[in-house]
C-alpha cells in the first residue's frame, strides 16, 4: 500500500526528499538489489550496530559477551529470562534520533519503507518459525499518531508476492502473519519522556493479553517489534505478558539501540 | 528507470542472436534465460510489453537482412559494372577494393598487379570512382580448417558473395562520378591515407593510419599481432578516449580562436559524422563519436540522461542498422568494455588516486576477457602493465603527435620532416619493445576456446565479483566471487586434462602436410610437419607484407584453440618447405620442448639453415634414424625410415608407425616408392590400420605391393586444392579403391580430424562435406 502510493521510479530521498543522483552501477543493474530509499548521503548518516554487540540485547561492545546492563537485569528475580535477547539494527545517533521523530512524531509513515529489506532479510534468516507481534500503542496514542511505528516494522516481515516467486516457497511456509496478540490497557506517558529509574520503577504491566485471531501464542516462538531498545523495560513487559500465556520463547527486533 | 537500460537491451540481444545464429542451442538458452529473469525481476507490465516487442522488431529485421542478403549475380558474368566503395588496397602485387553494383550488392574486385608502372596507376583509382571490370567471378572458400577464420562468412556479414579476379587493364574508371556525400569523404580518406603513406617515413607509416583513419592496412602485421597478443589492440581502434581528446581538443581549439561555445558545439555537430567515415566507420567511431553528439544535444536540449542509457540506444540502434554487428569483436569489446566502465563510475569515483587507472584496466580487462578468449584464444598476462602504460602513452603522446606531423606534412613539409625524426625513434622502440615481450611465452596463456558454459561462467562471476566490489569494496566479501572466477578460468585451463579421448588431425595446409596428434587426458602432444608455402622469386614491389605461410593462419590457430600451449615433440619429416615452412611461425607462437628430424651424412643448404634457426631458438634438435622410438604410457611410437644413409630430400622422410587408441598407425612423410620398397625388405610383416599417404598421393609412392603388404583400413590424402602437381594422382587413387580402403583427402574435405579413446577409433569428421562448394573446378 505505502510502496503502491509512491511515484513508481523513486527519484527522490524519502527522508531528505532531495533529488537522488541514481548514476547506474553494478549495484543498481544486480536483478535483486536494495530497493534504494535513501540518497547516498542520508544513507551514510544511519551507523548499524556493528557486528561485536551485547548478545542480549545488541548494545555495541568492543569485544562480544553481555553488558553490564544485562548482567544486572538478568540477576534480577522479577526481570530475569523474560526477554530472550534482542537485536537491533543501527545506533541511536542523533540522525537516528531526527530520523524517528520525523517518522513517529511528525507522521512520515513513509521513511519505514527505508527498513523494509533489512528487516525483513533478519526476520527470514534468524526468526522464520517466529510469530511477529507489535508492540502495540495506546488507543489514544493511536489516535493521535494514526498510526502504529512497530506494526509497520512487523508488517515488513510479510513479503508482497511477486509474479514468479518459486524460489521463496520453502521459506513461505514457516511465515506466521503479523500477529496483534497485545493490547495497551494503560495510557501512560511516553517512555522517552522517563529517567532509567522511573521506568524501571513502573511496575504496573501496561499490556494485556488478548487471543489473537491469527495463531495462538501457546508454545511458539514470538518475535517482538519495536522502534527503539533503551532499557528494554516495554519489551520484557510485553514478554511478560506473552510469557505467562504460555509462549516459548520471545524474542524482539528493534531498530535502534540507545 | 535506470534498473532497466539494460533490460532494455537482453531481450533484443537474445532475439538477435537466435536470428543471427540460426536459432542454435546457445542463442536458445540465452533467450530461455532472459526470458526468465524478465518473469522473476520485471515487474512493470509496461517495461515488458515495449521489450517484447522490440525484441520481436529486431528479431524480424534480422530475418528479413539475412533473406535479403543474397547475391543477384549468377557467377558467370564476365563485366560488372559499379562504384569503388573502398580501397583499393595493395599488398605486393595484388589489390582489394570493394565495389558497389547497381542493384546493391557488393563485391570484392582483386586486382593482380603485372608490372611495376601499375603500381603508380593503380593509385589514380579511389572511391567514388565508376568502373567497369572484366574479369572472372570467384566464390570466396569457406574455411576448411578447424578453428580458422571464415574468409567467406566474413565477407557474407559484409554483403560480399564473390570475389572478382581481374588486372589492371581490365578496368576502366572514371573517377569521382559518385556523389553520395559517403563516397566523397572515403575518397578523402583513401586520399589521406595515400598522403601518409608518401609522407611519413616507415615506423610512423602504420601507427599514423590507424590512429588518424582507422586503417590498419600500412601497419606492419607482426607489430599489429603483438599489440594483439598483449591485450593493446584497442589502443590502435579509434575508440571512445579517443574520439572524447580529438573533439575536445577541437572544441577548446575553437574557442581559443573566439567561436562562441554554441557555435564550437554546432561545429562538432558537423564535423564528428563526418569523421566518422574519415575514421573508417569502425563500429567503436560510431558509438563514440554518436556518444558525444548526443551529449552535446541533450546539454542544448536541457535533458538529462545516463550515459549508459545513451549507450543502450545505440546499441539498438547499431543492430537494428547491422544485425551482423553482433558477431563483430569490435562491437563486442566496444560496447561491453564501455558499459563495464559506465556501471563502475561509483567505484571508480572512490578509489585512491593512484589506483584509478588500474583500476579502470583491471575491470576493462576482466569485462573483455570471456569475449577475448573466445576470439582469439589467449590472453596475456603482461596485458594489465602493457596497458597502463599504453593507454596514457599513445593517447597522450602519440596520438596528438601524429595529428600534428599530419597537419604539418600538410602545410610545411620539411619542418614535419624534422619534426617526424624524435617521434619515429621513439616508436621503433617501443615497437621493438612490444614485439620482444610478445615472445615471452611464459606469460602467454593459451586456454583454447572456450565452451558456451565457460564463457558464460566467466561472464556472471564477472558480473557478480564487480557487483560485491562495487557493494563492499576491498572487503572478503568480494574474494568469494573473484576466487570463482579464477576457478572458471582454472577450468578451462585443465579441462583437456580430464578428457579421455585424444585426437589426430590433418589439417588442410594446401599442398603439404601437417598432422596433430594429441593423446587422451593431453598426455602428450606431437605435431608431424607443419605445413609451409613454397616462395617464388619476385621483385621487391611484388612482395606480400607477410607472404601466406599456413604454420602461422592454420597450425596455430588450431592449436592455440585447442588450449595446446606446448608441443612435446615436433617432427619434421624432411627438408622441404611444403614440410617444413611453418616450423619458425609455430615456435613462435608455442613452446616446442623438442624437434625431431632425420639422420642423414650431408644437409642441403636450406635444411641447414632450419636447423640453425631451431637452434637459435633454443629447442634442442634429435636426428633419428630406424630403431629409434619412444614410449608414452600406452602409446608406442617407432621410427622405421631413414637408415641415414638416403640423400637429402624425400628419401630421408621419417616414417612413423604408432600404435594407439587400440589402432596401429603409419605416417609416412613423403616417401618414395624406393623407401617403401626398402621398408617392405626390412619389415617384411608391416601392417597399420591407419595410413597417411605418402607424398600426397603421388604416383611415384604408394605402389600396388607396399598397400597389399600393410592392408590400411582408412588413408589420409594430404594435398592442397587444385594443386600444379595434379596431386593426389588417379594411379593411387585407384590403388586404394582395388584395395577398398576408405580414402579421406584435406583437398576436397577440408580439416580431418580422428577422435579416439584408449581403445578404438571413436569418431571421424571432416570440416567440408560434400554439399560446400563444388571444388572439381580445377583449370
Amino acid at each position: 500500500m505505502l510502496k503502491a502510493s509512491m511515484s513508481e521510479d523513486m527519484h527522490c530521498c524519502v527522508w531528505c526528499l532531495e533529488k537522488k543522483s541514481q548514476a547506474p552501477s553494478w549495484q543498481t543493474i544486480w536483478p535483486v538489489s536494495q530497493d534504494n530509499y535513501l540518497c547516498n548521503t542520508c544513507a551514510e548518516k544511519l551507523v548499524p550496530v556493528g557486528i561485536t554487540t551485547c548478545s542480549y540485547c545488541s548494545r555495541p561492545r568492543e569485544k562480544p559477551g553481555i553488558c553490564y546492563d544485562c548482567e544486572r537485569i538478568e540477576k534480577d528475580p522479577d526481570w530475569r529470562g523474560l526477554l530472550d535477547h534482542n537485536v537491533s539494527l543501527y545506533r541511536y545517533n542523533h540522525a537516528m534520533q531526527e530520523l524517528i521523530a520525523q517518522w513517529k512524531y511528525r507522521g512520515d509513515a513513509a521513511l519505514a519503507l527505508i527498513f523494509q529489506q533489512n528487516i525483513s532479510q533478519l526476520y527470514e534468516k534468524r526468526y522464520a518459525n517466529y510469530i511477529p507481534v507489535p508492540i502495540p500503542l495506546s488507543p489514544q496514542r493511536l489516535h493521535e499518531r494514526g498510526f502504529n511505528q512497530a506494526e509497520q516494522l512487523a508488517s515488513w516481515t510479510q513479503r508482497p508476492a511477486r509474479c514468479l516467486s518459486l524460489l521463496r516457497l520453502r521459506q513461505k511456509q514457516y511465515l506466521f502473519p503479523v500477529t496483534k496478540a497485545l493490547t495497551r490497557v494503560l495510557h501512560e506517558e511516553k517512555q522517552s519522556k522517563k529517567t532509567r529509574r522511573e521506568r524501571l520503577a513502573a511496575t504496573r504491566n501496561p499490556f494485556a493479553f488478548t487471543p489473537a485471531q491469527e495463531v495462538s501464542v501457546n508454545s511458539k516462538n514470538i518475535v517482538l517489534f519495536d522502534d527503539i531498545f533503551t532499557t528494554g523495560m516495554t519489551l520484557r513487559k510485553a514478554a511478560k505478558v506473552l510469557k505467562e500465556h504460555g509462549a516459548k520463547r520471545v524474542c524482539s527486533i528493534t531498530l535502534a539501540r540507545g | 528507470m535506470y534498473k532497466h537500460s539494460l533490460t532494455w537491451l537482453l531481450g533484443p540481444l537474445a532475439s538477435t542472436s537466435l536470428a543471427i545464429s540460426d536459432f542454435s542451442s546457445g542463442s536458445m538458452l540465452f533467450l530461455c534465460m532472459v526470458v526468465l529473469y524478465y518473469f522473476c525481476f520485471v515487474r512493470h507490465r509496461q517495461t515488458a510489453i515495449f521489450v517484447t516487442l522490440i525484441s520481436i522488431l529486431l528479431f524480424v529485421r534480422t530475418e528479413m537482412v539475412i533473406m535479403s542478403n543474397e547475391t543477384m549475380l549468377t557467377g558467370g558474368e564476365s563485366v560488372v559494372t559499379g562504384t569503388v566503395v573502398d580501397g583499393p588496397l595493395r599488398d605486393g602485387s595484388q589489390a582489394d577494393m570493394t565495389m558497389r553494383l547497381s542493384h546493391g550488392e557488393s563485391l570484392l574486385v582483386r586486382i593482380s598487379l603485372e608490372e611495376r608502372t601499375d603500381v603508380e596507376k593503380l593509385q589514380t583509382l579511389s572511391p567514388a570512382a565508376f568502373c567497369h571490370v572484366n574479369g572472372q567471378l570467384t566464390s570466396p572458400h569457406p574455411s576448411s580448417n578447424f578453428y580458422a577464420f571464415d574468409y567467406s562468412h566474413y565477407l557474407n556479414t559484409q554483403g560480399i558473395h564473390w570475389i572478382l579476379e581481374t588486372s589492371l587493364r581490365d578496368l576502366s574508371c572514371r573517377t569521382g562520378s559518385s556523389w553520395y556525400p559517403s563516397d566523397i569523404i572515403k575518397k578523402w580518406r583513401h586520399a589521406g591515407i595515400q598522403k601518409i603513406q608518401t609522407a611519413f617515413n616507415h615506423e610512423l607509416q602504420g601507427i599514423a593510419a590507424a590512429l588518424i583513419f582507422g586503417e590498419r592496412h600500412l601497419l606492419d602485421t607482426t607489430v599489429e599481432e603483438a599489440y594483439q597478443q598483449l591485450g593493446l589492440i584497442h589502443l590502435l581502434a579509434v575508440s571512445g578516449l579517443h574520439v572524447g581528446l580529438i573533439s575536445g581538443s577541437l572544441y577548446y581549439l575553437l574557442l581559443r580562436c573566439g567561436v562562441t561555445k554554441e557555435t564550437a558545439e554546432n561545429i562538432l555537430l558537423i564535423i564528428l559524422p563526418v569523421y566518422i567515415i574519415l575514421a573508417g566507420a569502425a563500429p567503436s567511431v560510431v558509438r563514440a563519436a554518436s556518444m558525444v553528439m548526443l551529449y552535446i544535444l541533450l546539454k542544448k536540449w536541457k535533458k538529462h540522461h545516463y550515459a549508459l542509457d545513451v549507450l543502450v540506444f545505440f546499441a539498438l540502434c547499431l543492430l537494428f542498422y547491422s544485425p551482423y554487428y553482433l558477431v563483430h569483436v569490435g562491437f563486442q569489446l566496444s560496447f561491453i568494455v564501455s558499459a563495464a566502465l559506465l556501471l563502475s563510475g561509483q567505484v571508480i569515483q572512490k578509489t585512491p588516486r593512484v589506483l584509478i587507472s588500474l583500476t579502470i584496466t583491471g575491470i576493462a580487462q576482466i569485462a573483455a576477457l570471456p569475449i577475448i578468449l573466445y576470439h582469439f584464444y589467449e590472453f596475456s598476462l603482461l596485458s594489465l602493465v602493457f596497458n597502463f602504460f599504453f593507454i596514457p602513452f599513445i593517447s597522450f603522446v602519440v596520438l596528438p603527435s601524429v595529428f600534428i606531423l599530419y597537419f604539418s606534412f600538410l602545410l610545411l613539409p620539411e619542418v614535419a620532416e624534422v619534426l617526424s625524426i624524435p617521434l619515429s625513434l621513439i616508436v621503433e622502440h617501443t615497437h621493438s619493445l612490444l614485439l620482444a615481450a610478445a615472445q615471452w611465452k611464459a606469460f602467454q596463456l593459451i586456454l583454447g576456446k572456450p565452451s558456451i558454459f565457460i564463457s558464460a561462467g566467466l561472464a556472471f562471476s564477472a558480473l557478480w565479483l564487480f557487483y560485491r566490489f562495487d557493494r563492499y569494496r576491498y572487503h572478503k566479501k568480494a574474494v568469494l566471487p573473484g576466487v570463482l572466477w579464477m576457478a572458471v578460468l582454472g577450468v578451462q585451463w585443465i579441462e583437456p586434462f580430464f578428457d579421455k579421448y585424444g585426437y589426430v588431425t590433418f589439417l588442410d595446409v594446401g599442398q603439404g602436410d601437417s598432422i596433430v596428434i594429441e593423446l587422451p587426458f593431453r598426455q602428450a602432444v606431437y605435431v608431424i610437419d607443419t605445413g609451409g608455402a613454397i616462395s617464388y622469386e619476385q621483385e621487391a614491389w611484388e612482395e606480400r607484407k607477410v607472404p601466406y605461410n599456413p604454420g602461422k593462419s592454420v597450425v596455430v590457430p588450431y592449436l592455440k584453440a585447442k588450449g595446446i600451449s606446448t608441443i612435446d615433440k615436433l617432427i619434421i619429416t624432411h627438408g622441404h618447405v611444403d614440410h617444413y615452412g611453418g616450423v619458425l611461425a609455430v615456435a613462435d607462437n608455442i613452446v616446442v620442448r623438442q624437434v625431431m628430424y632425420g639422420h642423414g651424412r650431408a644437409f642441403s643448404e636450406e635444411e641447414q639453415e632450419l636447423l640453425s634457426n631451431i637452434h637459435h631458438q633454443n629447442i634442442p634438435i634429435q636426428f633419428v634414424k630406424q630403431g629409434d622410438g619412444w614410449k608414452e604410457r600406452s602409446a608406442v611410437f617407432h621410427v622405421l625410415s631413414p637408415k641415414g644413409t638416403e640423400e637429402s630430400g624425400n628419401h630421408r622422410s621419417i616414417v612413423l608407425k604408432a600404435a594407439f587408441g587400440g589402432v596401429t598407425w603409419l605416417f609416412t612423410g613423403d616417401l618414395e616408392k624406393e623407401g617403401e620398397h626398402t621398408l617392405l625388405e626390412t619389415f617384411p610383416s608391416l601392417k597399420a590400420d591407419m595410413i597417411k599417404i605418402a607424398h600426397h598421393g603421388s604416383s611415384t609412392s604408394t605402389t600396388e605391393p607396399f598397400i597389399s603388404q600393410v592392408q590400411p583400413k582408412m588413408a589420409f590424402i594430404t594435398a592442397g586444392r587444385c594443386n600444379h602437381f595434379g596431386h593426389p594422382h588417379t594411379e593411387t587413387i585407384n590403388t586404394l579403391q582395388a584395395h577398398r580402403i576408405k580414402t579421406f583427402r584435406t583437398d576436397t574435405q577440408g580439416a580431418i580430424k580422428v577422435t579416439f579413446d584408449n581403445h578404438a577409433p571413436v569418431h571421424l569428421e571432416h570440416k567440408r562435406s560434400a554439399n560446400d562448394a563444388p571444388i572439381d573446378e580445377c583449370k
